[in-house]
């Protein structure tokens, strides 16, 4: 049975609540704070630490200052950043379109290059030139493992390293296309490997037979009716890559010196800036939720069978299942 | 292929478990009069020692030996990392396809753990660490935090297959002729998905390796001296450096292989599209 909407919504609910006790209990239980730096400053007195200390970190019970923290967060105060000195929603506000951009400039560029390398072998077989389709798909299949075997922060400093050489797009915090380009390459090969598979799934249904009996051309046969059919695998498999890209946010930012998210979350992390961390998994762990919602939205709107609560486990794991 | 494949495992097992103890340099000794040696073969004829086979890092570190060890422990890490992921999945995934009630709670769990940010929660839980924490308690918030962000996909996956051998004619006849769940687990449904539960650990291997590398990247690994595939590629981000001394690219050369080998090793399980 997939999930109702309720079920949906109790288990967003229970994550968000769930990642951010988490994020207090740390907090609240480990030693240090944002002014443990200070008290190896001798000029500061111990007097003036405590007074900060009372001033700027609530001393209630856990659960009443998360009640509290909740309570503001959903009247729009998200806390204030020890570190910055400012607001963290306003420090969120300035470093969120950074990441955006970069999410879906790199997102897309896998996507858009994923789509198209699944489709050229499938277009040569449609065209019955197997022999071309076979050597194609061993190349881009090994490339695309090759590729899979360099982790992102690899891919990274070799991208940093190998930009002047191969006059990539310049590094820094204007242009957005080298790590762009590193997210898109990280994701190439997912995109490319599911896309492929479901795409040789389909080449076998009755309906394309009965597309190539009718003497569809191959172009037509693949875009109208091929790739459609394709979605009901690749919409959760976008929902993930959303997810995943975001969670590497972490690693690429603070390597290619991009100023978004993932940057903040670990300048946040050096000085201990808490409200900006708490702030960073709310988030983060929101965009999830509603990135996966918004998916079993479109596969619930694209699959009729699924709404009469017909197919049992999620298509990204179909053919998978159906080998063993 | 199975051949290499057997062969190609042996290979890292030994230079996991025997690689740490052959390394002829210690691998935290700093020679400050040597960073960035070159790779020698020889020494010259008065001075004691070893020479350095893959040169030093910015430390003045032997790079061979610390390579020894980054291996061993390296995989150690990503095996604690992936093993309790996949005893995760598998049980959770088993258990569901016997019972409904276990399906309905493992699937709102997972549902949960998936919605996890679980690089932010890291990056959070590291903040919250003392600054000296230890190697060991590093350790321990990377393998709780990965495997509960990994076991679902996997525990679906593993959930599915079985869900469609229960069904199945033998399994029902079994059911039919009174075998218990315990029958059925270990005599029909596991002999059937022992190629698909080493599927995903290959995979889930592959999975904590690169996100070792690519953490230790940004300083969210084992903490130096202790070395690493991925920290000993630090030095790295330094372009001068990455430039000029090629010896500290040796750790891709086992890496690369290796999360390669198990990459192609579970597509090789998997069915492929062709």
């Amino acid at each position: 049975m997939r999930l109702r909407l309720r079920h949906r919504l109790a288990a967003a609910l229970a994550t968000l609540f769930a990642s951010l006790l988490l994020c207090f209990a740390l907090g609240q239980w480990t030693p240090g704070d944002a002014f443990s730096a200070l008290e190896l400053d001798p000029s500061v007195p111990p007097a003036t630490l405590a007074h900060l200390r009372a001033v700027y970190l609530p001393q209630q019970p856990l659960l009443r200052r998360f009640g509290a923290w909740l309570a503001a967060a959903a009247h729009g105060d998200w806390g204030y950043s020890l570190q910055f000195h400012r607001p963290v929603l306003s420090l969120l506000r300035e470093r969120a379109p950074a990441s955006l951009e970069l999410i879906l400039l790199g997102l897309g560029l896998a996507w858009s290059a994923g789509l198209l390398l699944a489709l050229i072998p499938a277009w040569l077989g449609e065209q019955a030139r197997w022999r071309w389709q076979r050597g194609l798909q061993l190349g881009f299949h090994f490339a695309a493992s090759l590729l899979t075997a360099l982790p992102l922060g690899v891919l990274a400093v070799l991208a940093l390293v190998l930009a002047p050489v191969a006059w990539l797009p310049g590094v820094g915090a204007t242009s957005p296309w080298l790590p762009a380009l590193v997210l898109a390459l990280a994701f190439l090969p997912t995109v490319y490997f599911q896309a492929a598979h479901a795409l040789a799934h389909i080449a076998a249904r009755a309906f394309m037979a009965q597309g190539r009996a009718a003497g569809l051309s191959p172009l037509r046969l693949l875009w109208a009716h091929a790739l459609p059919n394709t979605a009901d695998v690749l919409v959760p498999v976008a929902s993930l890559t959303l997810s995943q890209a975001l969670v590497e946010l972490v690693v690429l930012e603070p390597l290619m010196g991009w100023p978004g998210l993932g940057q903040l979350s670990i300048q946040a992390a050096q000085s201990k800036d808490m409200p900006v961390l708490a702030a960073l998994v709310l988030l983060s762990s929101l965009v999830v939720i509603v990135g996966n919602g918004v998916s079993e939205a479109v596969q619930l709107r694209l699959n009729p069978r699924l709404r009469a609560g017909g197919a049992s486990f999620p298509p990204e794991v179909e053919a998978q299942s159906l080998s063993a | 292929m199975s051949r290499i494949r057997q062969a190609a495992l042996l290979v890292w097992l030994a230079l996991a478990v025997a690689g740490p103890l052959l390394a002829p340099l210690s691998f935290r000794a700093q020679d400050r009069q040597a960073t960035l040696a070159p790779p020698t073969w020889s020494l010259p004829p008065a001075a004691a020692g070893h020479p350095h086979w893959l040169g030093t890092d910015t430390f003045g570190r032997d790079v061979f030996s610390r390579l020894l060890l980054a291996s061993g422990l390296s995989s150690l890490l990503a095996l604690a990392m992936a093993a309790p992921a996949l005893a995760l999945a598998a049980g959770v995934g088993l258990a569901a396809a016997l019972s409904p009630a276990v399906n309905t709670f493992g699937r709102a769990l997972g549902e949960i753990c998936r919605s996890l940010p679980w690089i932010f929660v890291l990056v959070a839980v590291r903040a919250a660490m003392p600054l000296d924490a230890g190697p060991l308690a590093i350790a321990l918030a990377l393998v709780v935090l990965f495997a509960a962000a990994a076991w679902p996909v996997a525990a679906w996956a593993i959930y599915g297959a079985a869900r469609h051998l229960v069904q199945q004619d033998f399994v029902q006849a079994a059911v039919g002729l009174g075998a218990t769940r315990r029958q059925i687990l270990l005599r029909h449904l596991w002999p059937n998905l022992r190629g698909l539960v080493a599927t995903y650990f290959a995979l889930l291997l592959a999975a904590a390796i690169g996100a070792e590398v690519s953490l230790e990247l940004v300083g969210l690994g084992l903490p130096q001296p202790w070395p690493t595939w991925g920290n000993m590629l630090d030095p790295l981000r330094d372009f001068t450096v990455a430039t000029r001394c090629w010896w500290l690219y040796a750790p891709l050369l086992v890496l690369v292989p290796i999360l390669l080998g198990l990459t192609l090793a579970a597509e090789d399980r998997a069915p492929t599209p062709w």
